[in-house]
Parts: C-alpha cells; sequence; structure tokens
C-alpha cells in the first residue's frame, strides 16, 4: 500500500525527516508514537502534500505511484487521508457543502457518479449520530466553533465519508474525552477492512487499547528508531523514550 | 486650462439642442465642470483613481445605433427599463401593469434637487439626455422587481453616454431595483446619477451590478435620503470598468432611519475598481451598517473609503462599518480606509478593517480532502465575500452569481455562494 524509502525532509533548510523506511501493507495498522517534536506531524504533511516541505532525498510510493509528484487533491482522491492534528476552522464554508464536495471528487475520480444531495444527507447524518456530533453541525461552517474534541470526531466523521485506503490519524485521539474516545476508536474499527490500512500518530497506550495495532514505531530525531509490536507501546507507556532515543543516540 | 475634452464638450452641449425650460441648470452643471475640470490625484476623494486621461480624449456623444449590445440574461417577471448609450430603448424595456398612482417614466428628466457636488456630476446633470422617474405613492409596494438596464453598445467607442434617475417612495411604499451597467470592448465612458428619496417608513432595496469591460469608464454617483423610520439596503456590486467608480451618499435625516449598503467590489485583469461611501447621521436613533468586502487579482486595483458621520444631536445612534480586503494575486493592490466622525453622544459606533490573503492552512484543508486548488480557492473567496451578498434579493441572485462564476475558477463551487 506505502512504501516510503529513506525520505528526508527539511523546513525553511532545517532538516526534519532524516532517512524513514516504512512499508505499510494492505490491511494493517502501524501506530507511530515518539516525543513532541521528533516529526511525526511532519510526516503526516509531506505524505499528504502540505505546502512548505523540501524533499531532499527519498521516495514514497502508494499503490505503485510516485505519491511524491501528486498534488494534495491527487493523492486525496487516490485515497489518501490526513487527520489532522489540529483541524482547521473555515468559517463561510459549510460542513455539507464541503464533504458533499469532497465525496464527489472522490466518487468523480473512481468513475462513480455524483451522489444525490438526499442520499449525501443521510450518510453524513449517520456519520455524525455515530460520532454523537450535533447534527445541526452539518450546515455550520467547518470546525467553526466546534470544540477541540468536537473537530477530533469530525475528522472521523469526514474519514467515515470518504472510505480511504490509507488513514493517517496524527493524534486524533489527543483531547478527546473517554467516551468520545470510544467513539472514535469504533469509527476506526468500522472501516478495518483487508484493503484498508492505518498510521495512528499518537502519544498515548489507551487509544491502541481499542485499536489493536500490527506494528508500533518510534520516531525520535526525524528517524524510525524502533519497531515493535504491541508490546512495545506498553513498555514506552511505562518507561517514557528515554531508553529508546538514548540507545539510538 | 489646456483640455481637449473640455473644448468638445462645449460643442456638444451646445449641439445638445435641450429644451429651453432645461437650459439654466444644464448650463450651470457644465460651468461646475468647466470651471474644476477633470478630477485629478490631488483631490483627496480622486486620490487612487485617475480620471486624468478625459482630459486627451475629444469626447462625443455615443449615438444609437444598430451595433451590438451586451448579451443580458434577462429574468423573469421583472419590469425592465432598457438604456443603451444612455438612450431608453422602448423595445427591449418590459413594462407591465403597475398599481394606481405610480408614476414610472424612463425618459423624465426633472431639475437636479441639488446643485452638482463635483465635476463629474456636473457633466451627468449637463448632459444626461433620459432618465427613470419613479414615483410610488404612500403605502403602494411595487408589485415586482424592477431592472435597470444602462447598456454601452459596441460601436460606442469614443463615445461617453449619460442618464440620471430619480426615485421617489413615499410613506410607507416599497421597492426593489436591479441596476445593471453592461458593456461590450467600446472604449466609452458612461456616468449614471441616482438621487434616491426615501419618506417616512418607506422601504427600498437596491442592487447594483456595475460590470462593463476594462476600456469602458463608469463614473457614477447615488444621493439618497432616508425620512422617519425609512429602510435602504444597497447591494453595490463593482466588478468592472477602469476606473468603475460609484459615489453612494446616504442621509439618515429623520428618526429611525436605517441605511445597510453591502459594498463588493471584485478588481480583475486590469480593471480598477472604487467606492465612496459616506452615510451621515442626522436624526437621533438612526442605524447604519456596511459590509465592504474588496478583492483584487492580477493587476487589479481596489480602492474603498466609507465615511460614517454622526452629527451633533444624533443621539442613539448605531452604527457599524466592517470592510474587508483580500489579495488574490500578488501584483494586485486595495486601498481600503474606515472612518468615522462623531459629533454626539450616546452613540454606538463600530468600525474596522482588515487586509488579508486567502489562507494558506483552509486551502490545504480543502485540498487534503480532494477539492482542487481552484475549487478550494473559490469556496474560500466565497466565504470572504458572503456578508456583502446576504441581501441580495432572490430574485437577483443567480444574475450576480453569474457575474461572479466569470471570476472566479471553480465556479461549480459557488453552487451556494450566499
Ligand atoms: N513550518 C515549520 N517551520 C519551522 N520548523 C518547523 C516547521 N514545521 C515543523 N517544524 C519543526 O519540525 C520539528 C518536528 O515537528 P512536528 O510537528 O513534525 O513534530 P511532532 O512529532 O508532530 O510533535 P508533536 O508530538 O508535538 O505533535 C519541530 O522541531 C518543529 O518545530
Ligand atoms: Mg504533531
Amino acid at each position: 500500500m506505502l512504501e516510503i524509502k529513506n525520505l528526508h525532509a527539511s523546513v525553511d533548510d532545517k532538516a526534519i525527516l532524516k532517512g524513514i523506511d516504512l512499508t505499510i501493507g494492505a490491511g494493517e495498522i502501524h501506530a507511530v508514537m515518539g516525543p513532541n517534536g521528533s516529526g511525526k506531524s511532519t510526516l503526516g504533511g509531506v505524505l499528504s502534500g502540505r505546502p512548505g516541505y523540501v524533499i531532499t532525498e527519498g521516495s514514497v510510493h502508494f499503490n505503485g505511484k510516485d505519491l511524491l509528484e501528486m498534488e494534495p487533491e491527487e493523492r486525496a482522491v487516490a485515497g489518501l487521508f490526513l487527520g489532522f492534528q489540529y483541524p482547521v476552522e473555515i468559517p463561510g464554508v459549510s460542513n455539507a457543502y464541503f464533504m458533499k464536495a469532497a465525496v464527489n471528487a472522490w466518487r468523480v475520480a473512481r468513475g462513480e457518479p455524483e451522489i444525490d444531495a438526499m442520499g449525501f444527507l443521510a450518510d453524513i447524518r449517520k456519520a455524525m449520530e455515530a460520532l454523537e456530533l450535533p447534527t445541526d453541525m452539518i450546515h455550520r461552517g467547518v470546525n467553526e466553533g466546534f470544540s477541540g474534541g468536537e473537530k477530533k470526531r469530525n475528522e472521523i466523521v469526514q474519514m467515515q465519508l470518504l472510505k480511504p485506503k490509507l488513514s493517517i490519524l496524527d493524534e486524533t485521539d489527543s483531547g478527546l474525552d473517554i467516551d468520545a474516545l470510544k467513539l472514535v476508536s469504533n469509527g476506526i474499527n468500522a472501516l478495518r477492512s483487508a484493503e484498508r490500512s492505518f498510521v495512528l500518530i499518537t502519544h498515548y497506550q489507551r487509544l491502541l487499547d481499542y485499536v489493536q495495532p500490527d506494528h508500533v514505531h518510534v520516531l525520535a530525531g526525524g528517524r524510525i528508531v524502533r519497531s515493535g509490536g504491541e508490546e512495545l507501546a506498553r513498555e514506552l507507556e511505562e518507561r517514557g523514550y528515554g531508553w529508546v532515543t538514548g540507545e539510538a543516540a | 486650462m489646456n483640455s481637449v475634452a473640455l473644448d468638445t464638450l462645449e460643442n456638444v452641449f451646445e449641439s445638445g439642442a435641450w429644451p429651453s425650460r432645461e437650459r439654466d441648470w444644464r448650463a450651470q452643471a457644465l460651468a461646475k465642470l468647466q470651471h474644476e475640470g477633470f478630477p485629478t490625484k490631488r483631490q483627496e476623494a480622486w486620490k487612487y483613481t485617475d480620471l486624468s486621461d478625459l482630459d486627451e480624449t475629444p469626447w462625443t456623444t455615443a449615438t444609437v445605433s444598430e451595433d451590438a449590445v451586451p448579451d443580458v440574461a434577462l429574468l423573469p417577471d421583472t419590469d425592465r427599463v432598457v438604456y443603451i448609450n444612455g438612450i431608453f430603448d422602448a423595445a427591449r424595456s418590459n413594462l407591465g401593469e403597475l398599481p394606481a398612482g405610480v408614476e414610472l417614466n424612463p425618459e423624465k428628466l426633472t431639475a437636479p434637487a441639488q446643485a452638482p457636488v463635483d465635476a463629474m456630476s456636473g457633466l451627468n446633470i449637463a448632459l444626461a439626455r433620459h432618465g427613470l422617474y419613479l414615483h410610488v405613492p404612500a403605502g403602494v409596494a411595487l408589485p415586482r422587481p424592477l431592472e435597470i438596464l444602462n447598456l454601452t453598445s459596441d460601436g460606442a467607442g469614443g463615445g461617453m453616454h449619460h442618464v440620471r434617475h430619480q426615485i421617489v417612495l413615499e410613506q410607507g411604499a416599497s421597492a426593489t431595483l436591479l441596476d445593471q451597467s453592461l458593456s461590450h470592448e467600446a472604449a466609452a465612458l458612461s456616468t449614471q446619477g441616482w438621487s434616491i428619496e426615501l419618506a417616512a417608513d418607506a422601504a427600498l432595496n437596491f442592487t447594483r451590478l456595475q460590470d462593463t469591460a476594462q476600456t469602458h469608464k463608469a463614473v457614477d454617483r447615488l444621493h439618497a435620503t432616508v425620512a422617519d423610520g425609512g429602510e435602504l439596503v444597497a447591494n453595490l456590486l463593482e466588478l468592472g470598468a477602469r476606473p468603475g467608480r460609484l459615489d453612494l451618499h446616504v442621509t439618515l435625516d429623520g428618526e429611525r432611519a436605517s441605511a445597510q449598503v453591502n459594498s463588493m467590489l471584485y478588481a480583475i485583469g486590469k480593471s480598477h475598481v472604487d467606492h465612496q461611501i459616506r452615510i451621515d447621521h442626522r436624526a437621533p436613533n438612526c442605524v447604519s451598517r456596511t459590509q465592504g468586502r474588496a478583492l483584487a487579482q492580477d493587476r487589479g486595483r481596489v480602492v474603498l473609503d466609507a465615511l460614517v458621520h454622526v452629527a451633533k444631536g444624533a443621539d442613539g445612534t448605531d452604527s457599524e462599518q466592517q470592510l474587508a480586503s483580500l489579495l488574490l494575486t500578488p501584483g494586485a493592490e486595495a486601498n481600503v480606509k474606515p472612518e468615522l466622525e462623531i459629533y454626539a453622544d450616546d452613540v454606538a459606533c463600530a468600525h474596522g478593517s482588515t487586509i488579508g490573503r486567502l489562507d494558506d492552512d483552509a486551502e490545504f484543508y480543502l485540498r487534503s480532502r480532494g477539492l482542487s486548488r481552484d475549487e478550494a480557492r473559490a469556496l474560500l473567496t466565497q466565504s470572504f465575500v458572503r456578508p456583502a451578498l446576504r441581501q441580495i434579493p432572490a430574485a437577483f441572485r443567480a444574475t450576480v452569481k453569474r457575474h461572479l462564476e466569470t471570476r472566479l475558477p471553480g465556479a461549480a463551487a459557488m453552487e451556494n455562494f450566499a
């Protein structure tokens, strides 16, 4: 599904990613953990095509296509979704309009007809109800005035509607109350299938109790310094990062 | 003063064959223009808008011929008054039955209520031959929106034309007007003068859409007075011309009168658009709202000056002014200036202006969900202008949308533009 080789990226001449190698197979769930400032969001940004990064070395292939050559919207409709660590508020653009446009962009890219308005409204209502978001938010501005937790839940609503092949969720669990964490986890689990993969960027073991990862990676100083199974997350929870990052240094 | 234009204007005026009862005020208006000359950048009100090249053109009066006029998508169920090169065109107009007592005369010019306030209104008053006279008696609502089309034909290059309208709504009367100025490529000059009087509790929704070619010069002026409890809504869309200029002066003259001015300017290519808005609070407890949205891209330039003046004694004034500009590409320019002058007590006045660019984070967020760059930018631009479009009547929305779409790539995103 995704093949990252020796990826180096910098911002304003400052190297941030310093040689990432990561392969994600179809149906796999990978957790990426690591200290603040280690480059996790940068990795998500580079993969989704956020402007401002310079790729200095390496390659990324997404289902055989050179991802780094594609525009952000091309990556999206090819099936890649980024759940933002800080979802953006866009007053004046309604959630409903935005998401319908997005859903249709994905459908058109798959050669499907555009969704009809009624069908779309039914879908978005269902997804919002599942995440216990008030459905009147459908007609509010995108994330406008949403609480931190509501914004995160709204990311999952979007993921539900788009049904991506690869979802990179950047700290979607941060800022969620305990009940919301369960709703978000259910949302992720509901999409799990042999064709869909996930990258869960997180600081907390708790999410991984609900969504069992196949692999856990520790990103530190722009490199993956350790990879393991589920048990690695538990060990990090107990011991902190010192022992892995120290080991790497 | 050495002006080719002023010399030829004298001849144009003399050959006008004006009715003798009009000669006096026309001659006075021309004298005002001759005395002041065309505006120059040295005048504060014309600091950013240059009309000095008017001086060099031997202007003639644009005449009506069989040449092409701009396509207009005609609205269903409206009354329509059409002017081509400043002359009423009965064939293209459409006037249905109106309630008893309504006087609507597309060719009637009355003596101006006041002497010309500047050179360009002098030009307008001196040379306007036709114009709409609308008088709606007390308590009467115009049954349909009224469209005024001010068209410049293809063959009007080097010519100028003028119309002057007078609208009077008596007590409790109401009307909805759509004024459109359109042209093809002709390098012409047009002026339009509006005098609007709203008596007590009268209500007018006035929408102006100026979308002439970048070779066109449109220099228009609108004066409105609003008496007790009267309500003026003015939606002003300045999209074309170089320059496209409108001076709007609203006087709130009776208690609880209100004015809502929504100004949207969008300069694209080489166009230059300019709104000078002045709202005078002259009576207590009046309300004014100004929403200005100025957009510029390419080499386009927008100017928006909005002044609220609260006179002594206009206590209890409630006024808000919100101006914002957005530069869509490097090279574009915006000059936006809010102004507030308060000489009364107990007033609530808020004003502010912002200048910005499209939010990169918002653009990326939209694109990361699959919207194209153009769609994302169109959506964001749309959300920026929306506050200035809210009060456009339903009957005109499709028309306004069509004009905005030609400027915004990813136009499909305009589906729910307001
Ligand atoms: N636009 C930028 N300009 C300058 N430095 C940047 C920029 N973006 C990221 N960085 C730097 O790159 C490093 C990695 O940032 P990144 O956001 O990827 O960290 P992270 O692992 O996601 O951290 P956190 O756990 O706090 O979310 C940080 O030192 C950050 O300051
Ligand atoms: Mg981060």
